[in-house]
């Protein structure tokens, strides 16, 4: 007998975040079963009318973070910037002095690709995209070996290659900067490239 | 708009991160670190690298005309 194996992404994490108002993101479960975890700094994101609800502080970086078990992945969610700020998705998390993010600045819609690597935070590329408040965005980053790139609505922004990080399995959510609320985030997406 | 390579010091930007100065006083288009050298060596030695920027005409001529950078090469797109 003759199996046939279908190709395209295997789903690795996905978190609708479908929960009741007010539950702590660090206590909800995704969708697939994995929990978050606020990986530094003194923000707090809840669920709100089943979104991610993130708030900023100021002059912090605030990742959350979700295991995938795997580096080369698709990361993609819906995001939408409620303030002047900067927001975006994490990718090869190892601990809070190691990960890559993407971040979107919503005053100027620079897309600035960020390593940190021992401690240390290096902005290593940017491309320009502007955006709107209050106005869904699909936001995703691919990393696939030394290649990592991100899109905003199926528009390409800004690629790096870098032999840095390229082992770790984490995945998730950034943001920056203060404001009362600075973005909400759906459909939240982890899969294979 | 046009693709250039700049010599550029490292800076401290927003959240203490390590940013391209050239990004600071002439914004641009896009910007890519052409070198990747490891974060843990940047300031204090060596603090300059090759940035490879895309930028239009007059960032371009203010970046030329600006003593603080070197540009290595630049091409209309």
């Amino acid at each position: 007998m003759r199996k046939l194996l279908m190709g395209g992404p295997q789903l690795l994490a996905f978190d609708s975040f479908t929960d009741v108002n007010g539950t702590a993101l660090t206590a909800h479960t995704a969708d697939t079963g994995q929990s978050w975890t606020h990986g530094a700094g003194t923000g707090t994101a809840t669920i709100q009318n089943n979104k991610a609800q993130f708030t900023g502080v100021t002059s912090e970086a605030d990742p959350w973070v979700i295991p995938a078990g795997v580096a080369n992945v698709t990361v993609s969610a819906t995001m939408n910037w409620a303030a002047n700020e900067d927001a975006g998705l994490v990718v090869r998390w190892l601990d809070a002095n190691n990960y890559w993010f993407f971040d979107g600045a919503q005053s100027t819609g620079v897309w600035t690709v960020f390593e940190k690597t021992a401690g240390v935070q290096t902005s290593r590329a940017s491309g320009t995209f502007a955006f709107s408040l209050n106005t869904d965005y699909q936001v995703r980053v691919v990393a696939s070996g030394p290649l990592m790139s991100l899109f905003v609505n199926g528009a390409l922004v800004v690629s790096f290659n870098s032999a840095n990080q390229q082992g770790n399995t984490k995945h998730g959510i950034f943001i920056g900067g203060a404001a009362a609320v600075n973005v909400l985030v759906d459909n939240f997406r982890v899969t294979t490239p | 708009m046009n693709r250039a390579q700049v010599l550029t010091p490292w800076t401290t930007g927003a959240l203490g991160a390590n940013v391209p100065r050239l990004t600071v006083d002439h914004p641009c288009f896009s910007y890519v670190d052409v070198t990747d050298q490891p974060c843990q060596n940047i300031p204090p030695t060596p603090n300059l690298f090759t940035a490879e920027v895309v930028c239009d005409d007059a960032t371009l001529a203010a970046i030329e005309a600006d003593p603080n950078y070197s540009v290595l090469w630049s091409e209309p797109l």
